[in-house]
C-alpha cells in the first residue's frame, strides 16, 4: 500500500477543468517530483491533497485512510504538511514561535494550563528543527527581518517541526541562488530516512531531475508522463508540453 | 462600507429640521461656534436644498479625511473609524441640537400623511410616496450606472482599482461622487422617514443595521434587489410589530419583549446571506492588506503587577470616594476592553457584540443571587453563560471576517439587547434589577450602604483581584501556544490551518475566552450600582469598548488596561474634571470618537505603541533588530 494515494481526482474552478481525472501514488521513503508547465494545475493539485480546494470527484487516501473529505487542519496533523510557493510566514511572529505553533495539537486542558502558567511549552521539538536547518542564530528573529532565501528556510523548518510523514513542497526553490538550491537539494535527499516523504513542485529542472526518484509531469489538468527523471527528460509527449508540438510552432 | 451612514443621515435630518425652524446652520465641528444663522424665513425648498448641500459636504469631507487615506488599511481600521464617525456625529447631535434630548418633538413633516384606501385597508399618503419614491430613486440609480460612462467607469473602478487607472479614470474622483450621492440619499432617507420611524442620535444610527441587511442581500451591487430586500424587511417588520401586539397573538411568550421580535428580521437574514456566502477559510486570491499592530510579547510582567496592583490599592484606601468610585468604574471596564483584545488584538476577528455579553451575566448574576448562589460562585456561573452566548455569536466568525463580522456581531448585539435584555422576567424591564449585598467568604464586600456616595474599598479589591487575575491569565496566554497560535490565525488563516491548527477552535476559543471576560465586567458592573438597567448594556457601548481599545493599543494587556483608564466616568475622566471644573464628561465621546479617527488613520498600534516606539528610541541602539529579538528573549 502506498503512503498516498490519488484517484481520479477532478477539480473545477467554475466551468475551468483545472485537474481532470489525476490518479497517482507516492510510496513511502522516495522524492517524487511534479513539474509542468504554468497553469498546469500544480498547485491546483497540492491544495486538493491537503484540503484547501474542494475535489468535484475523486478520492484521496493517505497511510491507508480516505481523507477525501477531511479539513486541511486534519490532514495536517495526520502527517499531510504543504508549504505555500508564497510561503505565507506569521509575519508577527518569531521565527521560532512560527515553529511553535506548527509543532503541537492543542487540548482543552493545555489551554487551561496556558491561562495559569507563565510558560507551559517546551521548545525541544523546536530546537531540533532550527538545528537541522540552521536556523538557530535567526530563531528570536522576525521573518520580515530576513533574506529570501533564511525566509524560505522557516517555510521548509515550519512544515518539518510536526516530523510529516509527507510533505509537499510547492516550488520550495524560486527565488533562491543557486548556493542555496544545492543546500536545498542536500536537505531532500536527507529528508527520507528521517522518515519523511517528499513531494515537490518546481521549476527547476536541475533541482527535479537531481533529487527525485520519480517525476510526474502535469498538463491543462491531466497526468501526461511518469517516469524515472531520465525517461521523462526524453519523453516526447513532455517536450511537447513544454515547448509545444511541432504543429503549432 | 461605513457603519456611519445612517448617523450621517441623522445629522442631515437634525440639520434640516433645524434649519427648517430656525435658519441656522449647526456646525458638526467642535472649536467652532454652535450654529450660524443662513437665513431669516426658511421654507420647505430652502431647507431642503440646504440639506443637499450639507450632506454632499458632508460626504465628501468624510470621504477625503477619513476614508481616503484609509483605503489601503485593514477592514478593522476601517471599522474602527466609522466607529469613530458614528460616535462623533452622535455627539455633536446631543451637544448641538437643542431638541434632541426632549421627548416629544413634533418636527413638521416633508410629505403629506392624508390616510388613503387601498386593497381595503388604509395606509397613509406617505408611505405610498415614500415607496415609489424609493423605487424611482433605486431605477434612476441603477439606469445610471449600467448605462452611464460614469457607471461604467466606476464599476470598473470597484472591479480593478489599479487597472482603472491604468485607463485613465481616477477612483478619487468617482469615489466621491458616491460618496456624496450616497451621504445625500441618506439625509434624504432620514428626513422622509421621520414622521414613521422618528429621529433621535441612537435609534436612527441603528438604521444603519436593516439597510445593511438589505444592500448584503442584494450582494452590494444590485439596486434592484437591494430596493426590493429594503421593502420586503420594512414590511416582514411592521407586519410582526402589529401581530405581536395584536391581543389574540397568545402563543408569543410573555417575556419576549413585542418590540425586540422585529430586529429579529435583519439579523436573520444578514446572518443568512453571511453564511451563505461565507468561506471557512480565504480563497487562494484573498489579498490580506495591512496587517494589524504587532503583538508584542508581555515583559516584566511582575514588576508590572506588583507596582500597578500596589498603586491601585494604595489608591483603594486612601483616595476620597469620588476617585475610589472611579477607580473601580475604570477596573471594571478594563474587563471589557481586555476582552477586545484577546478578540480583536490577537486573534483578529472584531466583535460588538462584548457589552451585550456582559448584560446577559449581569442580570444572570443578580438571579443567581437572589435564589442565594453565593457571589463568587455566581460570578463565575454568570460568566460561564456569557461564554456560551459569546461563542454562539461568534459562530459566524468561523465563516466571514472584517467587516462582515462586525456587522454580523452588531446585528446579534442589537437582538440580545432587545429580546434578552429588555426581558422584563429577566431584568426588570426599564425599572432594572437590583443585585443582593454580596460576601466573599463572609465578608461584607458591597460596594456600598448609602447610595452613590458612598463606594467603599472592600469592593474596590474584589475588583481589583478580578482584574489582576484575568490580566495575568491573558498575559500568560499570550505567552503560551494557545496565544500563539491566535496570533497565528490573525497573521494568515490558510497557513495556520496547513500548520495544522483548527482555525475554527481558534476562533471560537478566542471568542470563549473573551465573552467570558465581558461576563465578568458585567457582574461586577451589576454588584457596582444600586439597580442595574438594561440601558446600561446599549450597543453603542461595545463601540466605545472597542473604539477606547483600540486608541489604547487593541494587540497588548497594556492596551486594554489604559483603555480602562479611559473609560467614562473612569480615573481619566475624574482627574480631567478635577482640573477643568468639570466639563471633561460632556466631550468624553466626541473627542473619544474624533481620537478614534485619528489613531486609526495614524498610529494603529495605539497609545501604548507609541510610549513603547518612543522608550525604544530613548534607549542606547543595539546592533542587528534590537526591538524584535529583545520582544522574543525577554
Amino acid at each position: 500500500m502506498s503512503l498516498l494515494e490519488v484517484s481520479d481526482l477532478t477539480v473545477k474552478h467554475g466551468g475551468l477543468v483545472a485537474l481532470d481525472e489525476v490518479s497517482f501514488a507516492v510510496e513511502a521513503g522516495s522524492i517524487v517530483g511534479l513539474i509542468g508547465p504554468n497553469g498546469a494545475g500544480k498547485t491546483t493539485f497540492i491544495d486538493a491533497i491537503t484540503g484547501f480546494t474542494p475535489a468535484h470527484r475523486g478520492r484521496v487516501s493517505f497511510a491507508g485512510a480516505d481523507i477525501t473529505g477531511a479539513a486541511p487542519h486534519a490532514r495536517s496533523r495526520a502527517g499531510l504538511v504543504r508549504t505555500f510557493q508564497s510561503l505565507e510566514l506569521f509575519d508577527d511572529l518569531s521565527v521560532q514561535d512560527n515553529l511553535l505553533v506548527a509543532a503541537h495539537t492543542p487540548t482543552l486542558w493545555s489551554t487551561l494550563t496556558d491561562a495559569l502558567w507563565p510558560k507551559s511549552h517546551d521548545s525541544s521539538e523546536t530546537r531540533r528543527v532550527l538545528d537541522l536547518l540552521d536556523l538557530g542564530d535567526v530563531a528570536d528573529r522576525l521573518p520580515t527581518e530576513l533574506s529570501n532565501g533564511q525566509r524560505h528556510v522557516v517555510a521548509l523548518a515550519r512544515a518539518l517541526v510536526s516530523s510529516p510523514q509527507l510533505v509537499l513542497l510547492d516550488e520550495p526553490a524560486a527565488g533562491l541562488d543557486p548556493a542555496e538550491t544545492a543546500a536545498l537539494a542536500d536537505l531532500l535527499r536527507r529528508l527520507p530516512a528521517t522518515g519523511t516523504t517528499v513531494l515537490v513542485v518546481d521549476h527547476d529542472m536541475a533541482l527535479i531531475m537531481g533529487v527525485c526518484d520519480v517525476v510526474h509531469v502535469l498538463d491543462f489538468g491531466r497526468l501526461v508522463a511518469t517516469g524515472t527523471p531520465a525517461e521523462v527528460r526524453n519523453d516526447p509527449t513532455v517536450i511537447a508540453a513544454y515547448l509545444g508540438t511541432e504543429a503549432s510552432s | 462600507m461605513n457603519f456611519a451612514h445612517a448617523a450621517m443621515g441623522m445629522y442631515v435630518a437634525f440639520a434640516f429640521f433645524e434649519f427648517r425652524e430656525t435658519g441656522d446652520w449647526v456646525v458638526p465641528v467642535i472649536g467652532l461656534p454652535a450654529r450660524v444663522h443662513l437665513l431669516a424665513r426658511p421654507t420647505l425648498a430652502s431647507a431642503l436644498a440646504f440639506a443637499v448641500i450639507v450632506a454632499v459636504a458632508l460626504g465628501l469631507v468624510v470621504y477625503l479625511l477619513v476614508f481616503r487615506p484609509l483605503r489601503q488599511a485593514p477592514a478593522l481600521a476601517r471599522v474602527v473609524a466609522s466607529l469613530g464617525l458614528l460616535l462623533y456625529l452622535q455627539e455633536i447631535v446631543r451637544l448641538r441640537f437643542p431638541v434632541a434630548g426632549a421627548s416629544v418633538v413634533t418636527r413638521r413633516p416633508v410629505l403629506a400623511d392624508e390616510p388613503v384606501a387601498l386593497f381595503g385597508t388604509t395606509v397613509t399618503e406617505n408611505r405610498l410616496i415614500l415607496a415609489a419614491l424609493v423605487v424611482v430613486v433605486a431605477l434612476v440609480l441603477g439606469a445610471v450606472f449600467r448605462f452611464t460612462r460614469f457607471g461604467l467607469a466606476t464599476r470598473a473602478a470597484a472591479g480593478n482599482e489599479k487597472g482603472a487607472l491604468l485607463l485613465g479614470i481616477s477612483p478619487d474622483r468617482l469615489a466621491s461622487v458616491c460618496w456624496a450621492v450616497a451621504s445625500v440619499l441618506a439625509g434624504v432617507a432620514v428626513i422622509l422617514i421621520e414622521p414613521i420611524a422618528g429621529l433621535s442620535a441612537t435609534t436612527t444610527t441603528l438604521l444603519v443595521i436593516p439597510a445593511l441587511a438589505a444592500a448584503l442581500l442584494g450582494g452590494l451591487e444590485s439596486f434592484a434587489i437591494t430596493t426590493a430586500a429594503g421593502l420586503a424587511i420594512g414590511m416582514v417588520q411592521s407586519l410582526i410589530l402589529g401581530w405581536s401586539v395584536r391581543p389574540d397573538t397568545r402563543w408569543i411568550p410573555d417575556w419576549i419583549p413585542t418590540t425586540g421580535l422585529q430586529q429579529l428580521v435583519p439579523v436573520l437574514v444578514i446572518l443568512g446571506v453571511l453564511l451563505w456566502r461565507g468561506d471557512a477559510l480565504p480563497d487562494r486570491a484573498a489579498i490580506t492588506g495591512k496587517r494589524l499592530p504587532p503583538s508584542p510579547e508581555p515583559r516584566h510582567v511582575t514588576a508590572w503587577t506588583v507596582a500597578l496592583v500596589g498603586l491601585v490599592a494604595v489608591g483603594l484606601v486612601t483616595l476620597d470616594s469620588g476617585y475610589r468610585h472611579a477607580l473601580i468604574v475604570s477596573m471594571v471596564f478594563a474587563l471589557l476592553t481586555l476582552s477586545v483584545v484577546v478578540l480583536t488584538g490577537f486573534s483578529g476577528q472584531i466583535s460588538l457584540a462584548q457589552l451585550a455579553f456582559a448584560g446577559v451575566a449581569g442580570f444572570a448574576a443578580i438571579k443567581l443571587t437572589e435564589h442565594h448562589v453565593p457571589f463568587p460562585i455566581a460570578l463565575v456561573l454568570a460568566s460561564l453563560l456569557a461564554t456560551a452566548i459569546g461563542v454562539l455569536v461568534g459562530w459566524p466568525a468561523t465563516r466571514v471576517r472584517g467587516m462582515s463580522l462586525a456587522i454580523a456581531t452588531l446585528a446579534m448585539a442589537v437582538a440580545i439587547e432587545e429580546l434578552v435584555l429588555a426581558s422584563e422576567p429577566f431584568s426588570g424591564g426599564h425599572a432594572g434589577a437590583s443585585a443582593p449585598r454580596p460576601f466573599l467568604f463572609g465578608i461584607d464586600v458591597g460596594v456600598g450602604a448609602t447610595g452613590s456616595g458612598n463606594f467603599r474599598a472592600a469592593f474596590g479589591f474584589v475588583c481589583l483581584g478580578v482584574l489582576t487575575l484575568a490580566s495575568l491569565a491573558v498575559v500568560n496566554l499570550r505567552r503560551n501556544r494557545t496565544g500563539l497560535r491566535w496570533l497565528a490565525v490573525r497573521a494568515n488563516e490558510r497557513a495556520a490551518a496547513a500548520a495544522g491548527i483548527d482555525v475554527t477552535r481558534a476562533k471560537l476559543g478566542a471568542f470563549a475566552v473573551s465573552s467570558f471576560l465581558a461576563g465578568l465586567c458585567g457582574v461586577l458592573m451589576a454588584f457596582s450600582v444600586t439597580t442595574l438597567s438594561p440601558t446600561s448594556f446599549l450597543v453603542i457601548g461595545s463601540l466605545v469598548a472597542v473604539a477606547l481599545t483600540y486608541l489604547a493599543g487593541v494587540s497588548s494587556v497594556g492596551g486594554a488596561l489604559v483603555a480602562g483608564a479611559l473609560a467614562q466616568a473612569g480615573i481619566y475622566t475624574a482627574f480631567m474634571n478635577d482640573l477643568t471644573g468639570g466639563d471633561a464628561n460632556t466631550y468624553v465621546f466626541a473627542i473619544s470618537g474624533l481620537a478614534l479617527i485619528v489613531t486609526a488613520i495614524t498610529a494603529p498600534e495605539g497609545i501604548t505603541g507609541l510610549v513603547r516606539s518612543a522608550g525604544a528610541r530613548l534607549r542606547p541602539s543595539r546592533p542587528a533588530a534590537p526591538a524584535a529579538s529583545e520582544a522574543a528573549t525577554a
